[in-house]
């Protein structure tokens, strides 16, 4: 193991400990439902639709050794706005599926100068998610889910580009299936939330190599805390962690290829009716040299809307 | 009654000679010999940027002689993110070994590896993996 690799797996596992629910004492109320992200329904809830939209743009990347890199002459930009909705099926069990819409815009100051905008649908998703444990069922444990989710190559896949930038690439050109285990407490006004995922994507094949490619399983950690402001109105502190492993292509382990990712973000809930919540997000990653591997760094603003049907 | 060796030593030789022939040519040399290979170098026109780039490709022959003529073909490949690039350079021949590759496009930052292999009419092969840092 690198040695910021070390510091990355360190740092994840500090995170989770300093996030995890053991000073909660009651599970009383369902405020984080709607703190960030898509999230998941209210308990009085028959379905949820959302519209979620986010600006990323990238500040540099990190190499494969670790190092942060700023751009310089070079932009990237990433606009995503997805639409959600999630439906019971029963009082354990919900559905959901995320369509999310990419635009992309990329430019350099090369020997060639460019600057590119393209748009298409990226990678659509859906899945499960079963409540072992609901929110306020046992005052003594937190609140457990499992998630299932399917990701399907919906988006444009680089072979398939048609733009010098590939600004016109909106997916990995994979199925990924994907499980996540929730863990939830509240303690009014707080709450605290885990989310823990592996995805595995599905071996698939590359035109322009004729090669059968597969990328890496990839683990993620999400942990956020947050506080009920007031009625309406919730604050949470979001930080994540994930790695993914190195893909292979024709059946060989591609060296370097492996990523690691580190961030922090602050996320605000505001119900405006009984049916509608307005959500704002801020997430960066950790600009520095070895809380991050082989990917852009990116900010990202969000802003979403949700309505809830009871 | 033991069967004597000589007989049966010539017997197998005679048995072996049709072997031996069909795998050598009427000079002995072996009739398939492996292509000598060709040298392949190659060098981007200015430092590698996100976009379109140039590359100058020279082919030479085991003698060190220039090759005009080969099929050239440049492939980026971004091995650590699994992909390839977004456009197929074309490749003009200069004459006296001299090629050049049009666009070799990155499109974006990080660690990228140009294939580029070379076959001449002699069926002869070379090939390069070019490894390429775009900041």
């Amino acid at each position: 193991m690198r040695p910021h690799r070390a510091s990355l797996a360190a740092a994840a596992t500090l995170l989770a400990a300093v996030a995890a629910p053991a000073a909660a004492h009651a599970a009383a109320c369902c405020m984080s439902a709607t703190a960030f992200g898509a999230g998941r329904l209210l308990i009085w809830e028959d379905f949820a639709v959302g519209l979620r939209t986010s600006v990323s743009p990238a500040l540099g990347d990190w190499d494969q050794a670790g190092r942060w890199r700023p751009y310089r002459d070079y932009a990237d930009l990433e606009w995503r706005t997805e639409l959600w909705g999630m439906a019971a099926l029963s009082r354990r069990a919900s559905a959901f599926a995320r369509v999310p819409w990419l635009v992309n815009r990329r430019a350099s100051q090369g020997a060639t100068p460019i600057d590119d905008l393209g748009t298409g649908l990226a990678d659509v998703s859906a899945g499960l998610r079963y409540e072992l444990l609901a929110v306020g069922e046992y005052v003594e444990l937190p609140a457990v889910a499992l998630t299932a989710t399917v990701t399907a190559p919906t988006g444009r896949a680089t072979h398939d580009a048609t733009t010098p930038l590939g600004v016109d690439v909106t997916g990995r050109g994979a199925w990924v299936a994907s499980a996540g285990l929730s863990l939830e407490r509240t303690h009014l006004p707080w709450y605290a939330r885990l989310d823990l995922g592996v995805s595995i994507p599905l071996p698939a094949h590359r035109p322009d190599v004729d090669a059968t490619q597969r990328y890496g399983v990839e683990l993620s950690a999400v942990a956020a805390g947050g506080a009920e402001l007031s009625r309406d109105l919730v604050l949470s502190l979001v930080t994540r962690a994930s790695w993914q492993a190195p893909l292979t292509l024709a059946g060989r382990s591609i060296e370097g290829s492996d990523r690691a990712d580190l961030g922090l973000g602050l996320a605000a809930s505001w119900r405006l009716t009984p049916n509608w919540t307005a959500q704002a997000a801020l997430d960066t990653g950790l600009f520095l040299d070895g809380l991050g591997d082989n990917h852009p760094g990116r900010i990202t603003t969000t802003l979403g809307l949700r309505y809830g049907h009871f | 009654m033991r069967p004597r060796p000589l007989p049966l030593l010539a017997a197998l030789f005679a048995l072996t000679l049709p072997l031996l022939a069909a795998a050598c040519d009427s000079d002995g040399s072996d009739p398939t010999p492996t292509p000598q290979t060709l040298t392949v170098t190659a060098t981007l026109t200015a430092t590698a940027t996100v976009g379109q780039n140039t590359l100058d490709i020279h082919v030479t022959d085991p003698d060190g002689a220039p090759v005009a003529g080969a099929t050239v073909v440049v492939d980026p490949q971004m091995p650590s993110h699994g992909h390839g690039s977004t456009e197929t350079p074309t490749v003009t021949d200069l004459g006296a070994g001299d090629y050049q590759a049009f666009p070799v496009t990155f499109q974006m930052k990080g660690p990228w590896v140009v294939h580029v292999t070379a076959t001449d009419g002699a069926g002869r092969e070379g090939s390069l993996d070019l490894p390429v840092e775009v900041n």
